[in-house]
């Protein structure tokens, strides 16, 4: 598996960060190269396909608009999956959507028995769909933590929880979606 | 069968030792904490391979998410385009504010925070440097009291104290050895002698422009000693009735009624001038004493008064006038300064300290956020105020240069506001004519204020700045031409009381100022359309009357070699003045004879000071002839005698 962190130690984010204020854009194109995977990932699973696009789009502008209000007291990875996080759910408010997930995408749990049940196997599209019978927090948590691979301390920067909570939340969020995927007919992973 | 078994016996027989020892053998059982430990050791290995299952599954889910999501990715089209919009976008930002400095730029919030704090600070501040709404004491109230003062208000008869507020038809009287002081609305006072009655038969004051004042007063009995110090406008008068007698004071006078035991009234001008209106028993008799003359009138066989000047100054043999006029000079003092109080109580910072411009910004918020556009005008009309009271204030300090920024200032902002009231006119006119009294009222208020100032006094900038704003408030070439005509003779009541100082020079200097004036009206009056010229050369006429008679006062009070230059600008400012409204009398006529002018003409022709006409204007068609005491001192048409050489020698013996 291809590792989800950008391949650049904090300090160098760091001193990308800090050209960027000085409104250099080259700066701010190398964060763009490190960051737009994962902030891509983050609001696919948050909003769907069809809107992450847009949103990531919305997210950078709205870096660059705030790069000058960026203190290092806390970790730029956290600072940016912040904005993302209030981007999203801006964009649900604004969309007064009730449920999160693109509504492109089948509902399992109607079309499910048990024959395509015996057939089915465990991709893009099940997780997508386990992913939106999941808490919120718990489906944040996994995206940031398994398909992001951030660490605790962003996470708990990110989400405002301590660390201690975080362990105890991802095992939930992990069962969790175990047993929704079970219930989906998928128990090979 | 018996065989069999006897056989068999034989063969058990030596294990039933055996059975019975393995029978005993089922008593023995594990002990119960053995079976406990034992119990929990299962267990625990069932639970171990259970959850080891558990998290193989767990991390097998994780392994899988995690394959998964790294196959989510922006396509390289979007990323691409993206990342060129982004340093686009990045770009401009840093070229559209790269003229602003970094620190700046880069402390947003900060700055942010700064302002915030500095409107938050600055709704306080209105607090703090809220105008304080001080309103002049416009009552009227007894002042000093010495021994026995009674005030008889209807059929009570109350005890007078100090402080003691009047009311129209209250009488004042004093008993033996006995003296009292009285304000008036209108800032003058009048001293009660002993054994005096009066009765303050009107009080009034108009509320729209308070100084617009009429105060009259009865003298029943007794000796009143009054001092007028600064009525500005034609309307506005003080006076006293003793008998059939009225004497009547405007702008500034100081005179002496007295009703004797014989029943005589009698009037003394002492300062300036006061007009007298006798009633005799065939006509009104109207006149106007100038100071240093006495009028006697004969209330039971009534008669022409008799008038005389007094060969001796008043204050020199009677010791009631030196005592008033000392005490005038201080009330004059005491009334200067309770003026400038109240302009400076506005004042809470001045420039050059640190919170002037926080109180700037201040008051800037506060008109910014006035969203209703009168309101907003009327904000900025107190912002004007306030700067010109830091003037005054600056003045006194002797900080003249930055006075005069802060009347610039002041002066700008009335500007912008009377235009921005042209402008808008038609919006709204109750709403505009409310604004409009409101700056009537603050320039007349600070015009009474200031008229006390003479050219020598280092306040004086204010009186000057004030006139000129006031002749942007004249809408009209009427309105015009009456500041104009105001304003130069409140020159000849300077040079007046300069005169009175002994300061003659500078006395001098603002007779020259006021001919000046006349002149620079009628060559303005000249280039109006005929029917504004007719009502300004109307205005001019009714204000030159009054002037003749100041002239009339200042000449009357310069005896002295050391006032000849005095006397010569006096006589010049009467005969060029004359002259100057004779041509423009003949400019109105050569559009057509104007009944009203010739009625102000006439108005002049009567004019009578001390019993004696001053001057006698003919009206011909092309040509106004002015004399006095039978001699021409000034023509205007188409014969013009050289006024200096035609007119001083006539008018010097006529005065």
């Amino acid at each position: 598996m291809q590792s989800q962190k950008p391949q650049l130690t904090d300090p160098e984010i760091e001193a990308l960060v800090g050209k960027s204020q000085r409104g250099d854009s080259e700066s701010f194109g190398k964060i763009y190269d490190l960051f737009v995977g994962p902030i891509y990932r983050y609001l696919y699973y948050r909003v769907g396909a069809e809107e992450a696009e847009d949103l990531t789009e919305l997210v950078f502008l709205k870096t660059w608009e705030s790069i000058r209000s960026y203190r290092p007291k806390r970790r730029f990875s956290a600072w940016l999956f912040r904005i993302a996080h209030n981007i999203t759910v801006d964009f649900y408010r604004s969309n007064h959507f009730k449920d999160e997930l693109s509504e492109d995408i089948p509902d399992l749990r109607i079309e499910a028995n048990s024959i395509e049940r015996a057939h089915r196997h465990f991709d893009q599209q099940i997780l997508g769909q386990a992913m939106k019978e999941l808490k919120d927090h718990y489906r944040q948590i996994l995206i940031l933590k398994y398909m992001n691979d951030l660490s605790n301390e962003e996470i708990a920067q990110i989400m405002g929880r301590s660390q201690a909570a975080l362990r105890i939340l991802q095992f939930r969020a992990l069962k969790s979606l175990k047993r929704v995927l079970e219930k989906m007919g998928i128990s090979d992973f | 069968m018996k065989f069999l078994d006897r056989l068999l016996q034989k063969k058990i027989a030596p294990y039933a030792a055996l059975e019975n020892k393995l029978k005993q053998c089922s008593n023995i059982s594990l002990p119960r904490e053995k079976q406990a430990g034992m119990k929990r050791l299962i267990m625990a290995s069932l639970q171990a391979q259970k959850k080891s299952f558990h998290e193989a599954s767990l991390a097998d889910l994780i392994e899988k998410i995690k394959n998964l999501a790294s196959q989510i990715h922006p396509s390289a089209a979007f990323q691409s385009l993206l990342k060129e919009k982004l340093i686009t976008v990045a770009e401009f930002h840093a070229r559209r504010f790269s003229f602003i400095p970094f620190w700046i730029r880069n402390h947003r919030r900060f700055w942010a925070s700064i302002v915030a704090a500095v409107f938050v600070f600055g709704l306080f501040f209105n607090f703090t440097f809220k105008i304080p709404n001080v309103e002049a004491s416009f009552v009227t109230s007894l002042g000093e009291i010495n021994g026995d003062v009674t005030v008889m208000r209807g059929e009570q008869v109350i005890l007078g104290a100090p402080n003691f507020l009047l009311k129209s038809d209250d009488v004042v009287r004093t008993g033996a050895n006995s003296k009292a002081v009285i304000r008036f609305l209108d800032q003058s006072v009048s001293r009660l002698d002993e054994n005096t009655e009066v009765k303050i038969s009107k009080l009034f004051m108009n509320p729209a422009n308070k100084t617009e004042t009429v105060v009259e007063l009865v003298l029943h009995r007794g000796r009143l000693w009054s001092r007028v110090i600064n009525l500005i406008n034609n309307f506005s008068r003080f006076q006293v009735k003793a008998k059939n007698t009225v004497a009547v004071a405007k702008k500034k006078a100081a005179f002496d009624v007295s009703v004797t035991a014989k029943g005589k009234a009698k009037v003394s001008a002492v300062q300036n001038k006061v007009d007298l209106v006798v009633a005799t028993d065939k006509k009104i008799i109207e006149t106007t004493l100038v100071k240093g003359f006495t009028a006697e009138v004969k209330t039971d066989t009534p008669l022409a008064p008799q008038i005389r000047q007094e060969l001796q100054p008043a204050d020199q043999k009677d010791q009631w006038v030196a005592e008033n006029l000392a005490a005038d000079k201080q009330y004059i003092e005491t009334v200067k300064q309770e003026n400038q109080t109240q302009i400076n109580s506005q004042v809470q910072v001045l420039p050059g300290s640190p919170f002037y411009g926080m109180k700037e910004l201040s008051e800037g918020t506060k008109i910014a956020l006035t969203l209703d556009d009168f309101a907003r005008r009327k904000k900025v009309f107190l912002a004007a105020q306030e700067k010109f009271a830091e003037a005054q204030v600056l003045l006194t300090k002797g900080e003249t240069e930055k006075a005069r920024v802060l009347l610039d200032a002041f002066k700008v902002q009335v500007q912008n506001l009377l235009q921005w009231i042209l402008d808008h006119e038609a919006d709204d006119p109750v709403q505009i004519l409310t604004l409009k009294t409101q700056i009537t009222e603050a320039l007349s208020a600070y015009e009474k204020q200031l008229s006390l100032l003479l050219p020598t006094d280092p306040l004086y900038a204010l009186k000057e700045v004030i006139g000129q704003v006031k002749l942007l408030t004249a809408t009209d070439p009427q309105q015009k031409t009456q500041e104009l005509a105001s304003q130069a003779g409140d020159k000849l009541l300077e040079a007046h009381d300069l005169a009175e100082q002994g300061d003659t020079e500078t006395a001098q200097q603002q007779v020259k100022e006021y001919s000046k004036a006349i002149s620079e009206a009628v060559s303005d009056l000249k280039q109006l359309p005929s029917d504004a010229k007719e009502q300004a050369v109307t205005t001019l006429l009714d204000n030159k009357a009054e002037d003749l008679k100041i002239l009339e006062a200042i000449a009357a009070g310069t005896t002295s070699v050391i006032a000849d230059g005095l006397q010569i600008a006096v006589t010049d400012a009467k005969t060029d003045t004359l002259t100057k409204i004779g041509e423009a009398v003949l400019n109105v006529q050569q559009t057509g004879p104007s009944s009203e002018v010739l009625k102000k003409l006439e108005g002049i022709k009567n004019i009578d000071v001390n019993g004696k006409s001053v001057v006698d204007v003919t009206l011909t068609k092309d040509r106004v002839d002015i004399k006095s005491d039978g001699a021409v001192i000034a023509v205007t048409g188409t014969t013009t005698l050289p006024a200096a050489s035609a007119s001083k020698e006539p008018l010097k013996n006529s005065l």
